[in-house]
């Protein structure tokens, strides 16, 4: 990959003919604060509504189709205490149309104009817009409900993080929508153009000129602003947090929230990746293999781990009546990962397993990219071969090192029927 | 071995039917460092009315059976899960059950070869235990109870339940709790017998391989297995009404948001392929036009409050079946009911001028030759049109030719006495 520094923001260019298309991504990066989560999600739905050119997402998707579908999508999430505004582009290469359309120029100008210029700022901007937007935010937010295990994950991370950025729900608060107005949103998207810290990927077969394109056609003020990502999530309880709520479900949903202190700057990190794939990573993880494939109690069951916050989560959807069962097997696990009380093969089929995998993400624009984005955020450079090597090193007694650095902070459970049984 | 090439995909894609009728198709694909492998047998929840193979009366098997086998699969001889030996060689395997198939798979960035004999080895052996076959029950059983905890998933297969009367579409893929339950090791045997033979199935792989190598391993490795004489496998044809089963159904659900689907049957399935996919096409163009986010009616249903960014319409066709839905969200559900019933009795109303029919058809073929961007959408979308009779890689000079008339022409599939609604209800 080749990166550049520009007056605005940092590129990072990856030249490849494998794809058939050019992929590029913006992302605009701020503290993640409850305070501004809302409004910038709300205008997040708005910047796609278009440009002074192409007033109104109608104008603007018809705009894209006529590009033999360009594709332009906006999302926000969050990494570490980060908060980010994604703009997501995908147009097929020239090669691949009929005719010639200079379509990678007209993406990137497209990505350029939605913020700066976006149709929002012109005073014949149809304030319905905001009204439509807010009441579909509402109803996204309240969907959230509705998916029990997306519900019953966030909900252990609201109880576990309380007061730090982990409880921060990136999609906003239905409370704080009401009252944001056009002014607010104005003011929101000059203080992104002015202060965020923006990343921008481009992954495709591109001409040598490439970064002056960007150069001249996507333009952000001088700004040299970073806010650092990561941070470790630290304990404040001495007891285990342990919550239960009832709702009408056919399946319990069991999360449990643990937490570490080997962040991405730990040395120790290898091993700690190394840990959570052995543990409930993959098919042939303890997890995996014990609760759902030797006691047969649960469809799924995994881990994973957020080198950002430094917190471990694992999840299983079980039986009401094999809940404490399915938790001892749980708990088991970790003991088992501490002492080393597994076959040493283990440990080589999750590396050989995870370096595979690994690769197969250089085969995937939007994977490429997602990595390159968590490097950059962190401030690292990291090559890939060292990185793999530093996996395939890793040994059991790094593990167990490693799994002792994990404290279980808060369960949430989500039941069916009532605290009556 | 044949070979063709595909002008707009820039792809050439070989292929070669095996003395034993297993049908091999591969690709290769310059500078991915990932190969990827499906296994595909023309086996699925709906075929469970079938004369087994060296038999001569018809058996009705219990619901759920192909999803069942798809998990038994990776269990071989020696008690080894197929998973663990795919782990032990850096790759990722899965599986899938759809109505009309089951499709095994791998990914890898090494050991090819070896993956691809796997393949073909633990989907080419079945080594069931009464012991094992129960113990399965308790995962599949978790699996049907997470999908029902699934509101999205209850509204999507609810309303095409709604449809049928006696086809096995109104059945979940997983069957029910009872019905695996019910599943012997017998039954599977059986199953397995008359559908994994080779003539009844096809093999994919796409990726960093060469082409003459891998079809000499593949050749050698179905050279040394016996497999029973070729035989035409026959279904029971579904004897389905043309009416409905139910016209209106209520699913009570823990939900904030309610959902709502309008479904429609589509009786008139069309038997040749390319005219079937033509259809597919059209209707597919059909609901861009009108409902595309650059859509009046879309942006008109949006300023109203009647949809969100949920909103979504499907038309999908199989070996003999084919139905429309439409629906999501709804903050206003009688509201969103009354336009959706109004839009299926005004449907003749409905235009689509040149301009905007190709602008979107542009639009499709793009978002096709995107699909061909990378490895799993090129296998799952090859696998997928396989049995239908299409070759995927044809698709896009199909969509070439579509023409607005008869894009139109689908309105008349929108049949009001055909038409279910399905709510998910708080």
């Amino acid at each position: 990959m080749e990166r550049f520094k520009l007056p605005g923001y940092r590129l990072g260019v990856i030249n490849t003919k494998k794809f058939k298309t050019s992929t590029v991504v913006l992302r605009l990066v701020a503290p993640l604060s409850k305070d501004t989560v809302t409004v910038r999600k709300l205008l997040s739905s708005l910047l796609i509504e278009g440009t002074s050119k192409h007033q109104g997402l109608q104008e603007l998707v018809r705009y894209a189709e006529e590009l033999y579908g360009l594709n332009v999508s906006i999302s926000t999430g969050y990494t570490g205490c980060d908060h980010y505004i994604s703009i997501y582009s995908t147009a097929i290469n020239d090669d691949y149309l009929p005719t010639k359309e200079n379509i990678i120029e007209k993406q990137i100008c497209l990505i350029n104009d939605l913020l700066n210029d976006a149709y929002l700022k012109l005073d014949s901007f149809n304030e319905n817009k905001i009204r439509i937007a807010k009441t579909n935010l509402i109803n996204q937010i309240k969907s959230q409900y509705d998916d029990k295990i997306v519900y019953s994950m966030n909900k252990m991370y609201e109880y576990m993080g309380k007061d730090t950025p982990l409880e921060i729900s990136p999609t906003g608060y239905i409370e704080d929508i009401e009252s944001i107005t056009r002014d607010d949103l104005l003011t929101c998207l000059e203080t992104i153009i002015k202060k965020d810290q923006k990343f921008v990927f481009a992954c495709g077969d591109y001409h040598n000129d490439i970064k002056e394109v960007f150069e001249r056609d996507l333009v952000f003020p001088e700004n040299n602003k970073k806010y650092p990502a990561v941070y470790p999530f630290l304990p404040t309880r001495d007891e285990v947090q342990d919550v239960v709520e009832f709702q009408q479900v056919n399946q319990a949903k069991l999360n449990l929230g643990f937490s570490s202190k080997v962040s991405i700057y730990d040395p120790r990190i290898h091993s700690m990746i190394l840990f959570n794939f052995i543990l409930g990573g993959y098919s042939q993880s303890l997890l995996f293999q014990e609760v759902r494939e030797k006691h047969s109690l649960c469809y799924y069951v995994g881990s994973s781990y957020d080198s950002f916050n430094c917190v471990l989560t694992i999840y299983a959807g079980v039986d009401h009546g094999n809940l404490e069962k399915a938790r001892d097997l749980i708990f088991e696990q970790i003991e088992r990962m501490k002492n080393g009380d597994f076959p040493d093969e283990h440990i080589d089929l999750a590396k050989n397993y995870y370096r595979s995998q690994y690769l197969k993400g250089n085969d995937e624009p939007r994977s490429l990219i997602n990595r390159t984005f968590n490097r950059s955020l962190a401030n690292l450079d990291i090559d890939e071969k060292e990185y793999l090597s530093k996996i395939l090193a890793v040994t059991k007694a790094d593990l167990a090192d490693v799994a002792k650095t994990v404290r279980l902070d808060t369960v949430f459970t989500l039941k069916g029927g009532d605290e009556n049984g | 071995m044949d070979k063709k090439y595909y002008h707009t995909l820039k792809e050439t894609l070989f292929h070669e039917q095996l003395d034993n009728g297993l049908n091999v198709y591969l690709l290769k694909k310059e500078g991915f460092i990932k190969t990827y492998g499906i296994f595909t047998a023309n086996f699925g929840s709906n075929d469970n009315e079938f004369i087994p193979r060296g038999q001569k009366d018809f058996i009705k098997v219990n619901d759920g059976i192909a999803h069942f086998l798809e998990h038994k699969m990776f269990y071989t001889k020696d008690g080894v899960d197929a998973n663990e030996l795919y782990a032990k060689l850096g790759a990722s395997s899965n599986a899938y059950t759809t109505n009309n198939q089951t499709s095994y798979l791998f990914s890898t960035t090494q050991k090819e070869n070896e993956c691809i004999e796997l393949l073909l080895d633990f989907v080419q052996a079945l080594d069931l235990t009464e012991e094992s076959v129960e113990k399965e029950k308790g995962i599949i059983e978790q699996e049907i109870k997470m999908y029902d905890d699934d509101p999205s998933w209850r509204l999507y297969f609810g309303s095409i339940a709604a449809l049928y009367v006696n086809h096995p579409n109104n059945t979940d893929i997983a069957g029910t709790v009872e019905s695996v339950n019910r599943i012997t090791k017998a039954e599977l045997d059986l199953c397995y017998e008359t559908f994994y033979h080779p003539d009844n199935m096809m093999l994919f792989i796409v990726g960093n391989i060469d082409i003459e190598d891998t079809m000499a391993l593949i050749r050698a490795n179905q050279n040394q297995k016996q497999f029973a004489p070729r035989q035409e496998i026959v279904r029971k044809k579904v004897d389905e009404p043309d009416h409905i089963a139910v016209k209106y159904q209520e699913i009570k659900m823990d939900v904030n948001v309610e959902k709502l689907f309008l479904s429609i049957k589509v009786n008139d399935v069309p038997s040749d392929p390319i005219e079937s996919l033509r259809r597919d096409i059209a209707f597919n163009l059909f609901f861009d036009c009108v409902f595309a986010k650059s859509s009046d009616l879309y942006n008109s249903w949006l300023e109203k409050g009647l949809i969100n960014s949920s909103f979504e319409t499907n038309f999908t066709q199989s070996r003999d079946t084919a139905f429309i839905q439409m629906g999501g969200d709804c903050e206003d559900r009688k509201t969103f009911e009354k336009t959706l019933i109004e839009f299926v009795a005004n449907i003749d109303r409905v235009t689509i001028d040149e301009a905007t029919f190709l602008r979107l058809k542009k639009r499709d073929i793009g978002n096709f030759i995107l699909a061909f961007n990378s490895i799993e959408p090129i296998a799952s979308n090859f696998s997928r049109y396989y049995y239908e009779g299409v070759n995927a890689f044809e698709v896009v000079d199909v969509m070439q030719e579509i023409t607005l008339d008869e894009v139109l022409a689908v309105r008349k599939y929108f049949n009001e006495k055909l038409m279910a609604i399905t709510i998910i209800k708080k």
